[in-house]
């Protein structure tokens, strides 16, 4: 276990809250998609939570998408006492991926050699949380796993979160991210196939060559102009929304999928304030 | 210390044809934003495969004619490589899970 313990003293506990709270540099560099690319050492140094934590936090709040999270930030720091070590609510997190009664991906193995193996994995993070759990033995759990898989069948996309979930966190705590952007997917994905309006497979192809289309032209038309330095993406977005509008064809698919798309994050802001509630009561429970 | 080895084509046939060990090329641009955040994972599995596997990189704009060579056509792009012949191609930011279940075959000499 490491020896990383929370803040070090309340009044960097709250000034990590007061940053959190203003979007300030701290939330900036941690909690938002930079995080995805950015070394998060000193997240860890400068404020004691553990590097899986750390790992953790940025996937659990949509990498800042939006301003939802910032309230579950603020609770989980005050809940989170001075002095405590928090690697277990990170393992206690990403358990969940596995165990959720609802979001669970127990529920989508049958039972056989890959729920066996998934298991196997499951009780190992399970007995990191007390011990130490040494490498070969991780590596002999990830071996099986993808063995049993190779021989029986299961969701790809399971296996390769609970692959994620292999990995001693004091080593490997990037893991944890790993494990949360495998789990968005699949809740996706999910809500994506059992959304109310989809796309028939014409329509779906019929909007797939559109895009294809539409991006190939304007960047054929960008590339016969001088000024395309200045040309970024959001100038792209502009310029592609501009020509959906004016096909009277393509527009109104374009307008279901964005319909749909606003669903599904409906949806998955829903997990994530299930997960984020858990992760929160979780941390009440911390005694240092 | 980085176990990522920054390779060329010059320093090829050295750090990957005629390694004694299994090593995964990660062909990856500058640019590419996949690409940097695959570098976490990779470095985790650099430090678990340490004596195993050796990772190396290769930055297609630099290094053009190695991408060319293998067909490298988008970023980033993994090329294991085993007694010089490519045994595994994936392609896109890989996550530890992704690695583990590609490499570990290739561990420890048992394949």
């Amino acid at each position: 276990m490491t020896a990383y313990r929370a803040f070090g003293n309340e009044a960097t506990k709250q000034a990590l809250r007061a940053d959190i709270r203003a979007k300030g540099p701290v939330y900036t560099a941690w909690l938002t998609q930079a995080s995805m690319e950015g070394d998060l050492t000193s997240i860890s140094q400068d404020y004691g939570l553990h590097p899986a934590l750390a790992r953790l936090l940025p996937a659990l709040g949509a990498f800042g998408q939006g301003d939802e999270a910032l309230a579950f930030y603020d609770a989980l720091l005050e809940a989170i006492p001075v002095g405590a070590e928090t690697g277990n609510i990170a393992r206690r997190a990403v358990l969940l991926a596995w165990t959720d009664p609802i979001y669970g991906r127990a529920q989508r193995v049958e039972a056989g050699p890959v729920r066996e193996a998934c298991e196997a994995v499951i009780a190992l993070v399970r007995q990191s949380m007390a011990t130490s759990v040494d490498r070969q033995t991780w590596r002999a759990a990830r071996a099986r796993l993808a063995q049993a898989q190779r021989e029986g069948s299961a969701p790809d996309k399971v296996i390769d979160l609970v692959l994620s979930l292999a990995w001693d966190l004091e080593q490997a705590p990037g893991a944890v991210q790993d494990a949360m952007v495998a789990w968005t997917a699949q809740l996706s994905a999910e809500a994506d196939a059992a959304d109310e309006d989809p796309f028939t497979d014409a329509e779906a192809a019929f909007f797939k060559s559109t895009m294809d289309r539409i991006t190939e032209e304007i960047i054929a038309t960008r590339s016969n102009e001088s000024d395309g330095d200045d040309f970024n993406y959001e100038a792209f977005l502009e310029e592609a929304n501009r020509r959906w509008a004016v096909d009277p064809v393509a527009q109104p698919l374009k307008l279901r999928s964005l319909a749909r798309q606003t669903r599904i994050k409906a949806r998955l802001a829903q997990w994530r304030s299930v997960v984020q509630k858990k992760v929160v009561d979780d941390a009440t429970t911390l005694v240092v | 210390m980085s176990l990522l080895k920054v390779t060329t084509v010059d320093r090829f046939e050295d750090d990957v044809l005629s390694s004694s060990i299994p090593v995964l090329v990660d062909f990856h641009a500058a640019w590419c934003g996949p690409c940097k955040a695959s570098v976490p994972a990779l470095e985790d599995a650099a430090r678990e495969f340490e004596g195993e596997i050796a990772f190396v990189k290769v930055d297609i704009d630099q290094e053009p004619k190695l991408a060319e060579a293998y067909g490298v056509q988008s970023v980033p792009t993994f090329i294991l490589i085993k007694d010089r012949e490519p045994v595994e191609r994936f392609i896109g930011q890989v996550s530890r899970g992704k690695l583990a279940s590609v490499l570990e075959p290739y561990a420890g000499g048992s394949q």
